[in-house]
């Protein structure tokens, strides 16, 4: 079954785009990662013009990180103070996105510049990830617990700006949230993500926020971060594709479902170790077409 | 044998309102000076609905025999899509990775362009005719923008534009076809192409060329035009239009839709 995307201007099958929303879905369910860093690559593959996938990819997010943000605030896991610090930065980073992305088109670069974030970010955060989640599934093998968090004070304990935040149950500076904030507010606008895949580690690792509230609070600032994405690339790319975005929330939504039932049968161990193989898995495939061109010319209409 | 009959009464039937209409036209003009070629399109608007995937464009035509002098002929039809900038990005190695690093801006491409005649271009008329009518993929013109930049040399050009014919081709948007056009009776001509959904929406100009010893002696135009129609048509002029609340109707859109899972996933736990 097929329809037509007003937007992208081209037909695609329901049932594909469904399944690709519901595939998305099933990961940010499973991960609590709102999963754009796949819809967006995904979409590419797909057919879609790049400047549609990467601006619609933020709106299905949307929905997901609400349903998601609804369902860990019913297990307490959302800080929201944590939440309102990362959104300012996201907001100020979401617009520079926006305008980074515009000037990367015109002078041709930018799927250049998109896959070089993903295969550094992604190489970065996967392999970061998948040697801690070993080390800690070891542990748990040989029978200790996992470790307990210490009060550890780093480097960042010595900026200014203290302020609690209860939820998280820390005392930190109030600057690494915002910057942290920034950062994914960037990559939101020019890669179509929600950045949770970049967010939660530097959550979890660097501020040492519980993995629990880490999840809830990413999926949190990610609505809004998106919503503003979404905005804003409608407004000064006009590449929005609605329909399509309505197919992969639908989808998503049922994948949800499935993922979340599928994560709580698993260890958080195991489950940081499946993300991080994700992860680096599309990091990869993206730096070998780096190295590797299939195609030496590429054709594209004119933004 | 009767199968036969009924295959070609249901042929003539097929063609007989584009027959009609020919000789509507040939009544219309009627006169001492009738043109040798007259033509025109089935059906000359189309729409895009949600279900649109392409659509197929019958041309018909019909040709004056006695000014044809019953020497043999040939027909070439082309139909052209609404132009449009396209960008083509060459790579280059630099510092261990591909980039884009060259690039040729042409300006007016058109999104579709397809060539219909009787027999293989290259037999019906020579290179200089062809390239006069643009009879031809090879002989399409695609200006490139002047106020580019060190003006790129031949050999880049060609290099250039066969990459972007290639991608055409690949997407069956630039078509060449011999022995694509159908004769009924003597004068009655009739050709059909295929207008991929990739084809966007805009005016499609069908030239029809007669010729005869390698020259065109005749043609005719028609025109069709594909536009958006219904929710399609309202989706796009309110994202060109409004794209503020364009924007703000996606937000609230993805946020219904996420209430709307919270909520019915909350009642059920």
């Amino acid at each position: 079954m097929q329809v037509y995307l007003p937007i992208a201007e081209m037909p695609v099958n329901v049932l594909l785009m469904l399944g690709l929303g519901g595939a998305v879905g099933f990961l940010s369910g499973m991960f609590g990662v709102g999963g754009g860093f796949l819809m967006t690559p995904l979409l590419i593959f797909a057919g879609v013009p790049s400047a549609v996938a990467v601006a619609t990819g933020a709106n299905p997010l949307i929905a997901s990180s609400i349903t998601g943000t609804v369902a860990q605030a019913r297990r307490k896991n959302l800080d929201t103070k944590l939440g309102l610090y990362l959104l300012a930065g996201g907001a100020v980073g979401a617009f520079w996105g926006v305008l980074i992305i515009r000037y990367l088109r015109q002078i041709g670069q930018v799927d250049l510049f998109v896959s070089l974030l993903y295969v550094v970010f992604m190489g970065a955060v996967g392999s970061i990830m998948l040697v801690e989640s070993l080390r800690a599934l070891r542990k748990v093998r040989r029978g200790q617990p996992s470790p307990k968090r210490t009060g550890r004070h780093g480097w960042m304990h010595g900026l200014p700006f203290k302020t609690r935040f209860p939820a998280s149950k820390l005392y930190i500076s109030a600057i690494p949230p915002v910057v942290a904030g920034v950062l994914v507010g960037v990559m939101s606008g020019v890669m179509g993500v929600g950045g949770g895949f970049i967010l939660v580690p530097i959550l979890i690792y660097l501020l040492r926020v519980p993995t629990n509230v880490a999840v809830g609070t990413s999926l949190f600032q990610i609505i809004f971060v998106s919503a503003i994405t979404t905005v804003l690339q409608a407004a000064m790319n006009q590449t929005v594709d609605i329909a399509l975005a309505l197919l992969l929330m639908l989808g998503g939504a049922f994948g949800a479902q499935i993922g979340a039932t599928a994560g709580q049968k698993l260890r958080a161990e195991e489950l940081r170790l499946l993300l991080a193989l994700l992860v680096l898995a599309v990091g990869v495939r993206l730096g070998v077409d780096l190295i590797l061109p299939g195609e030496m010319f590429s054709v594209t209409s004119e933004s | 044998m009767g199968t036969r009959i009924a295959l070609i009464a249901r042929k003539l039937r097929r063609i007989a309102v584009p027959a009609a209409l020919a000789l509507m036209l040939f009544s219309g003009t009627g006169s001492a000076t009738s043109d040798i070629i007259e033509a025109g399109a089935a059906q000359n608007q189309f729409y895009i609905e949600p279900s649109y995937d392409g659509t197929s464009v019958v041309l018909f035509g019909a040709v004056d025999r006695d000014r044809l002098k019953n020497e043999p002929f040939d027909i070439a039809v082309t139909l052209r899509g609404p132009v449009q900038p396209v960008v083509v990005w060459k790579k280059d190695r630099r510092a261990g990775l591909w980039v884009n690093s060259q690039r040729l801006i042409f300006d007016g491409v058109p999104n579709y362009f397809a060539v219909l005649s009787t027999r293989p271009l290259a037999d019906i008329a020579p290179l200089a005719e062809r390239d006069r009518y643009g009879l031809g993929i090879d002989v399409l013109s695609l200006p490139i923008r002047d106020e580019q930049k060190n003006p790129p040399s031949k050999l880049t050009r060609s290099e250039f534009e066969a990459a972007l014919v290639k991608q055409k081709n690949a997407a069956g948007l630039f078509v060449e076809e011999a022995r694509a056009i159908d004769f009924f009776g003597v004068s009655l001509f009739r050709t059909k192409t295929f207008l991929p959904a990739a084809a966007g929406p805009g005016l499609y100009v069908a030239h029809f060329y007669v010729l005869q010893g390698g020259k065109v002696i005749g043609d005719a135009t028609a025109r069709i035009r594909l536009r958006k129609i219904g929710i399609e048509a309202r989706l796009s002029t309110t994202a060109a239009d409004h794209p503020w609340l364009y924007g703000v109707i996606a937000v609230l859109l993805a946020a219904v839709v996420g209430g709307a899972t919270s909520y019915l996933t909350g009642r059920r736990a």
